[in-house]
């Protein structure tokens, strides 16, 4: 309990369990796209630049549940 | 696909199932051109449409070059052919689509591995997961009144200790949580410190999950996180539904949780928000120690 207690000053050991499950920067990279999140601010984006839009639909939503 | 295309990523629980104005756009563009949609199948995969719903391509191969070969036919007929340039109305720009989280709520980022992966098993077992855990602004009061929130520790064991390594996973009902038990807590000023034994598992064991769950939090004064640090640890078993192939028997699947702001953080619900009240009110009651 006295250990419990200490690591509330801060648990370096939990910081670095933590850190080591984290996304690599290899497994973020598809962040990198700017992904638009809201559809209908996306179509008039699309309407402003006269591009088409890429949409990528997942079960679950690949930003949030991969 | 940054140059020529205007990017947008999505969920299909929100633009297939819920009535909402995007939804009712796109499921117009989906009906049309993929008939396993009318039959209300999912319509995952890639896109390419216009402004005006003018549909350009579909692909449902995640192949680096067939999804290549979607966008450059998809581009040529949109250059032939250009839709409407027809901007949405404010009506439709104004509605809403995903659930937000509420007014003063805070939100940590929740990622699993399998960790070791054992040798042979199946290369998605080496992916790593994301989701949002939210966490209300009473709960954090709570937790500055040096209590820790059923509401909290319920969420947690029934919608973010699942192993959702391999895609989309089932989430646990209340009746399969076999045991939750706060087994320490400590509060010194505004951290909180709780260690959570858990064991999770279907009728009949057929998946499974059990193990221990630290957390360590500090919050303001407006009852926000300003840090979060979770780690679970445990053995899992199992496929569900739409997680196939896990190492085969018992594996170690562990869970890091971390405070985040970001606008993909505030923006893209928690998988578990599908459930609506029982996300906010699991209906476990933890054993508190």
């Amino acid at each position: 309990m006295i250990a419990f207690l200490l690591a509330l000053l801060g648990d370096a050991d939990l910081d670095r369990r933590v850190a080591e499950l984290l996304p690599t920067a290899v497994e973020n990279r598809f962040l990198e796209i700017p992904w638009r999140l809201d559809l209908m601010a996306t179509r008039a984006e699309a309407v402003r630049v006269q591009k088409p839009i890429f949409v990528w639909l997942m079960n679950g939503h690949p930003l949030g549940c991969t | 696909m940054t140059t020529e295309f205007v990017p947008f990523v999505g969920d299909t629980h929100v633009l297939q199932n819920p009535k909402n104005v995007a939804r009712d756009w796109f499921m117009a563009i989906a009906s049309a051109n993929l008939e396993r949609v009318t039959k209300g199948q999912t319509a995952q995969g890639f896109w390419v449409i216009g402004p005006d719903g003018t549909f350009y391509g579909y692909n449902n191969n995640r192949s680096k070059e067939r999804v290549e070969q979607m966008l450059d036919r998809a581009l040529a007929q949109f250059r032939q052919s250009p839709p409407k340039f027809v901007a949405p109305t404010r009506e439709e720009l104004a509605a809403p689509s995903a659930t937000k989280a509420p007014q003063g709520s805070s939100v940590v980022r929740v990622h699993a591995r399998v960790r070791p992966v054992p040798v042979g098993c199946a290369d998605s077992n080496k992916r790593v997961s994301r989701d949002h855990l939210w966490i209300s602004a009473e709960e954090v009061a709570a937790l500055r009144g040096k209590k820790v929130p059923s509401s909290l520790v319920g969420r947690i064991a029934r919608f973010h200790l699942v192993d959702n390594v391999r895609g989309e996973p089932d989430m646990w009902s209340a009746a399969e949580v076999r045991k939750l038990e706060v087994l320490k807590s400590a509060f010194v000023g505004a951290t909180a410190r709780f260690e959570v034994a858990f064991s999770l598992a279907t009728e009949g064991n057929k998946r499974g999950y059990e193990g221990r769950l630290e957390v360590e939090l500090k919050s303001d004064d407006r009852n926000r996180i300003v840090r979060f640090r979770g780690f679970a640890s445990g053995t899992a078993w199992g496929a569900g539904t739409y997680t196939p192939e896990p190492p085969n028997g018992k594996f170690n699947l562990v869970i890091a949780m971390v405070e985040t702001e970001d606008e993909v953080a505030k923006a893209v619900p928690p998988q578990g928000i599908l459930w609506g009240r029982e996300y906010w009110q699991p209906g476990v009651d933890p054993i508190v120690r």
